[in-house]
């Protein structure tokens, strides 16, 4: 997330080029012409370097400094250039080119519709605009997301994004739905930047609210995902009303590919806009998904929809590409990546003292079903308390080594649907379990004893072997 | 039932108990916390309480009766031991006596109920069940067979009404709703009615005293097979919610349960058109006018729930709710089943508008609204329906809206604007599962009074005003810039300067870009300092153990508030010194304690008082608390809050300057944290540690 890799000596920023960069053999450069595009994918294991020599360039809707190496690993991405530049590249790419095609233009003109958007929000006092992205897997989405976030950082505006793909986290690891506001610099090198360590950042670190969701598709779990995307809509909402630096900006949302599917309707994206009160959704790249939106959403309707052209350079990543990416950050989570390096902690956990519940378990009450209890609205109403759903809690297993558990703010008390429904404060992997002794060895981000929280469990993100020796 | 029988040697705790009881008519949190705590601080009297509370559950009303065992629950689950004796010796009565008589609905409930108790006290360590074995299988028993009567019962009434209406047509209307597949007990209501007609042979008068019907109860669980005589006791319940003679055993309660006939019949009613209207508006998420109605039913439910409703009310209600379940029935068959039409086939009044203002311009002087629930008159009933009650007459709504509307490139700007900022989002009150509709229609109707401020906390958000002229900030946007496919495609590079051009001075750093003004200047001033300020802390704390921070719950985050200024800065780094990134107010900021003797025994320099010294978990090492850093002083963070707030607007681009404006933000989102030093104690409980 930081700007100086582990290969930039002198972590106080010195414009002084480092010195493995220039000799290097296999550095070369690229001049662009305006409006083109350096794409590449870095090799998983060494990284690539991009240094801007001169020139404007950017990243995502983020823009690179000059002279600054940026190092990337195990990444696709694409170098934009709006006034012609020329970058050195050092490293072995798996494969880059330069685009003269692309959609920038559109996403530009989208960024700088929602800004006067986002200028009459700010006069009326209202919110700014709410904007879902939706389209197939793998047609750019989170980049567009991206694109729009690093303008409107640009603007000085501050915007919610909204992540509701959980193949991917956002701030945080896979399996998760998550909110953040976004007020300063996006990271260049890595995904969304980091959520808060403990020591300083060079990039500011965003604060995320976390939600688990436990699998990699929305419809694995639909009634999770709709009572999680209510909490989410929520929250953002109300922080869209009382935080008078977002409201104007508004949010925008990500969505994952697979809702955009067809099956079932749309009813997740219907959903989704119900929830948000999206006033505009965006399709990428699919005509038939457009249509079929537009006659749900018609003209006049309080959603407007809008298709853009998806970018030549979006790749399909296959599973194995997504199945290392997914570890790459978990284990980032734990331990950092870059110049920063985080220290986890190793401790035993008695059976006893865990409470660990299954996502997935069979759903209960009607508690968090939106719409279904409509008494049940009331915060001051008494629940009776219903014992941990003693079906949903697991006695820890083998079953759980090498996966993560998501603790959770909510008691092992409260009831099964709320545990489920609480946002995360973070997670712990199991590295060990010792049936005989009744322990767990866990890998906690933090050192002090992993809070009496509820534990969630989910068959995702998948066990990652060999987070520790 | 021996209330009086005990009256004299009846401690006063147990009749102040009683009276609290009296009082319990909702499931309200507060007032059952209170009566648990009361219980728990008189365990002496355990005995007589249980008895008042065990008295009140058997004589109460039935709408009455779920509060009082949800304050059962609550004795067992958080006082225990002599509670859970007392108690579980009624047990099966007390529990059948109410769920005889309460609504389908209820039960529901009740079962819930009882399914916890045959489980551990919730955080426990003690693995017996809330109530043994022994008590809750006879009631688990009684509640399997009702179950299965219940269903031959269903089916039998389902004939009945089959041929009831064959025969005639009902009275009132229970024509709205297509049966649906649901495994509960159907809703009391003029089914029942003609059950008991088909069965008059089985209508013996019903017997006053639960404890008589109990005994069948108890005996039908004792018996093997036992159903024919089930299906005659626990057919009882039914004959409930349409004949007075089954309360014939308590004259003294005739009226008022005549009286509650009638409500509890709306209720059923209005419960009905809730489930319908959900249903409608899930297939329709868009349909606000639906939403809205949604949301007024579930006030005015909530409204008969409270009682208080002249009968006149009742009476106008009844009309409202016959006429709109008509029409949500005719809605309801419109919608195909998944995806809804390109143009619904709708009533013109039930597409996209976002004021349904004219439609009901004889409402508009309708008192404004009331805030609780006293009585209220029809009229209030009406106005609190009629928008949507009556969709045959929408002719002149909206005119311009009505034919259909032209694709968005037609519309000029402005008008799309005022579109998108005509559905604001405002946020609704609470965290529960309902969905939020969105609520521009209901800030309308309630703008007007029309609707009452009863329901859920929602922030009265006024109706926003005629949009100003727009873009009056910066130089204006290009006006063929709209929100379509076709101008998106426009190729407009003049707009990128603003992302690069206008902003000439860029941070060598990180690229972040800044205006050429004297603005631009400080912002970038500040900007650097930041840079600087984490590099030199990055390069102080290489050999710091740094970990990732555990994230904040919702509530914290929707109080959080990003720093913005140059857009880079992270207050939490600079203010709370070593304490980590998170932003804290100042009475959560700690500095460890200075290694240095001399430093160690200074007072803060502002108030002169000494620092707290606590153990840090997470930081393995003493702290101060409430404490800052500046430069070589230590403050208390919370006075230096309170100083820095008098210079920050002094922005001087020095890090003390900086410091002071980053502190600003934070003292104003929540002024009440300079008001006193707050211990960590208190840090932990506000943040649910």
């Amino acid at each position: 997330m930081s700007i100086p890799g582990l290969t930039l000596p002198g972590l106080t920023l010195s414009n002084a080029p480092p010195p493995t960069s220039a000799p290097s053999p296999t550095s070369r450069t690229h001049t662009l012409p305006p409006r083109t595009e350096y794409r590449f994918e870095s090799p998983p294991h060494s990284p690539l370097t991009i240094k801007l020599l001169s020139g404007t360039a950017e990243l995502f809707g983020t823009e690179l400094a000059p002279q600054v190496p940026y190092n990337f690993q195990h990444a696709k991405g694409a170098v934009y250039t709006w006034h012609g530049c020329v970058l050195e590249i050092t490293g072995a790419a798996d494969g880059e080119y330069v685009a003269e095609e692309t959609p920038m233009g559109q996403y530009a003109n989208l960024h700088f519709a929602l800004e006067g958007m986002r200028n009459a929000a700010e006069m009326g006092g209202g919110i700014g605009p709410r904007v879902c992205v939706v389209g197939p897997a793998g047609s750019g989405k989170t980049s567009l997301v991206r694109i729009l976030t690093g303008y409107a950082v640009k603007a000085r505006r501050q915007t919610v994004v909204v992540n509701l793909d959980p193949g991917m986290g956002m701030l945080s690891v896979p399996g998760t739905l998550s909110a953040a506001t976004f007020a300063s610099l996006v990271d260049v090198e890595e995904g969304w930047g980091s959520s808060p360590i403990s020591g300083p950042s060079v990039v500011p670190v965003k604060m995320p609210l976390v939600y688990h969701l436990g699998s990699a598709v929305p419809e694995e779990n639909a009634r999770l995902f709709k009572g999680l995307v209510t909490r989410l809509a929520l929250a953002v909402t109300s922080r869209l009303d009382e935080d008078g630096d977002v409201r104007a900006g508004g949010c925008v949302v990500d969505t994952s590919g697979s809702v955009a599917s067809g099956k079932g309707g749309y009813e997740l994206i219907q959903y989704i806009v119900s929830e948000f009160s999206v006033t505009t959704l965006i399709v990428l790249g699919s005509e038939r998904l457009y249509s079929s939106l537009k006659q749900l959403y018609p003209p006049g309707s309080p959603t407007s929809i809008l298709k853009l052209d998806k970018s030549g350079g979006c790749v399909d990543r296959d599973e194995s590409w997504m199945r290392a990416a997914r570890q790459a950050q978990i284990r980032e989570y734990f331990f950092g990546r870059g110049a920063v390096t985080l220290s986890p902690y190793t401790q035993m956990l008695d059976f006893a003292s865990t409470s660990i519940f299954r996502v997935s378990g069979p759903a209960t009450s009607s508690a968090f079903d939106p719409g279904a209890s409509s008494t049940a609205d009331d915060d001051d109403e008494y629940e009776p308390e219903v014992y941990g759903s003693a079906q949903d809690k697991i006695t820890p297993s083998l079953a759980l080594q090498n996966s993560l558990l998501a603790v959770t703010h909510a008691d092992p008390s409260e009831s099964a649907d709320e545990i489920r429904m609480a946002s995360v404060m973070g997670y712990v992997y199991v590295a060990d379990v010792d049936e005989g002794k009744k322990k767990l060895r866990v890998l906690s981000p933090v050192s002090a004893r992993v809070p009496a929280k509820a534990l969630l469990w989910g068959g995702f993100p998948e066990d990652v072997v060999d987070l520790v020796g | 039932m021996s209330d009086l029988q005990h009256a004299d040697d009846v401690p006063e705790v147990a009749l102040a108990f009683r009276e609290a009881l009296e009082d319990l008519k909702s499931r309200s949190q507060y007032e059952i916390d209170n009566l648990t705590v009361i219980a728990k601080e008189s365990t002496e009297h355990a005995q007589a309480i249980s008895q008042e509370l065990e008295n009140h559950i058997r004589n109460t009303r039935p709408e009455f009766k779920l509060p009082a065992l949800y304050l059962l629950d609550s004795l067992v689950k958080h006082v225990g031991t002599p509670y859970t004796v007392y108690l579980s010796r009624n047990l099966f009565d007390m529990f059948f006596a109410a769920f005889t008589v309460v609504d389908p609905h209820t039960r529901k409930y009740m079962e819930e109920l009882f399914k916890s108790w045959k489980q551990p006290v919730p955080e426990s360590r003690d693995p017996r069940p809330v109530f043994p074995v022994d008590v809750t299988r006879p009631i688990d028993a009684a509640l399997i067979k009702f179950r299965s009567v219940a269903l031959k019962a269903k089916q039998e009434q389902e004939q009945a009404r089959l041929q009831l209406e064959r025969g005639r047509i009902p009275s009132r209307g229970p024509q709205s709703v297509p049966p649906r597949e649901n495994p509960t007990p159907p809703m009391a209501g003029h089914s029942f009615q003609s059950q008991w007609k088909d069965h008059p042979s089985e209508a013996h008068p019903r017997t006053s005293t639960p404890n008589n019907l109990n005994q069948h109860l108890g005996s039908l669980s004792a018996l093997p097979s036992p159903v024919r005589q089930g299906t005659l006791t626990l057919n009882q319940p039914y004959s409930r919610g349409g004949t007075p003679v089954q309360y014939a055993g308590r004259p003294e309660q005739t009226d008022d349960f005549s009286h509650q006939r009638r409500v509890d019949g709306l209720k059923t009613e209005i419960v009905r058109l809730i489930e319908a209207t959900k249903i409608y508006t899930q297939q329709n998420p868009h349909d606000q006018n639906k939403l809205a109605l949604l949301k007024n039913l579930i006030d005015l439910k909530r409204a008969v729930e409270h009682g208080n409703l002249t009968p006149q009310a009742i009476e106008g209600a009844e009309g409202v709710l016959r006429s709109l379940a008509n029409g949500l029935q005719a809605v309801n068959t419109h919608p195909p089943p998944q995806a809804p039409p390109p143009a619904p086939v709708m009533p013109p009044a039930l597409q996209y508008n976002h004021s349904p203002m004219p439609a009901m311009p004889a409402f508009q002087p309708a008192p404004a609204a009331q805030p609780n629930l006293p009585p209220i008159n029809v009229a209030q009933i009406m106005s609190l329906l009629a928008p949507i009650a009556q969709p045959p007459q929408p002719a002149p709504v909206l005119p311009s809206r009505a034919p259909p509307v032209p694709p968005p490139p037609a519309l000029p700007p402005a008008s799309l604007m005022e579109q998108l900022r005509a559905a604001p989002m405002s946020m609704p009150g609470s965290v529960s599962g309902t969905p939020a509709p969105p609520s521009s229609l209901l800030d309308a109707l309630r703008s007007a009074g029309l609707l009452g401020a009863g329901g859920p906390p929602m922030p009265a958000a006024p109706v926003r005003p005629a949009p100003p002229p727009m873009m009056d900030k910066g130089p204006p946007l290009p006006a063929d810039l709209r929100l379509d496919t076709a101008s998106m495609k426009i190729p407009r590079l003049q707009l990128i300067a603003r992302l690069y051009g206008d902003k000439p001075d860029q941070c060598r750093q990180c690229g972040m870009r800044f205006e050429a003004t004297p603005e631009g200047k400080r912002l970038k001033g500040a900007h650097l300092d930041r840079h600087f300020y984490v590099n030199t802390r990055v390069a102080d704390n290489a050999k710091n153990v740094i970990n990732r921070s555990w994230y904040i719950d919702e509530r914290e985050w929707i109080h959080y508030r990003e720093e913005k200024d140059a857009g880079s800065c992270d207050a939490g780094d600079i203010a709370a010194g070593m304490a980590g990134t998170r932003l804290k107010g100042p009475k959560e900021q700690y500095v460890p304690v200075p290694t240095d003797v001399r430093q160690a025994n200074q007072p803060c320099s502002i108030c002169q008082e000494k620092f707290e010294v606590e153990w840090h978990k997470e930081e393995e090492q003493p702290v101060w608390k409430d404490a800052v850093k500046v430069g070589n002083k230590y403050y208390h963070a919370s006075c230096y809050t309170e100083v820095s707030k008098g210079h920050g607007q002094n922005g001087s681009g020095t890090l003390g300057g900086l410091l002071a404006q980053r502190k600003v933000p934070s003292a104003r989102s929540t002024p009440d944290r300079v008001l006193g030093k707050r211990t960590h104690e208190e840090y932990k409980m506000d943040a649910g540690m």
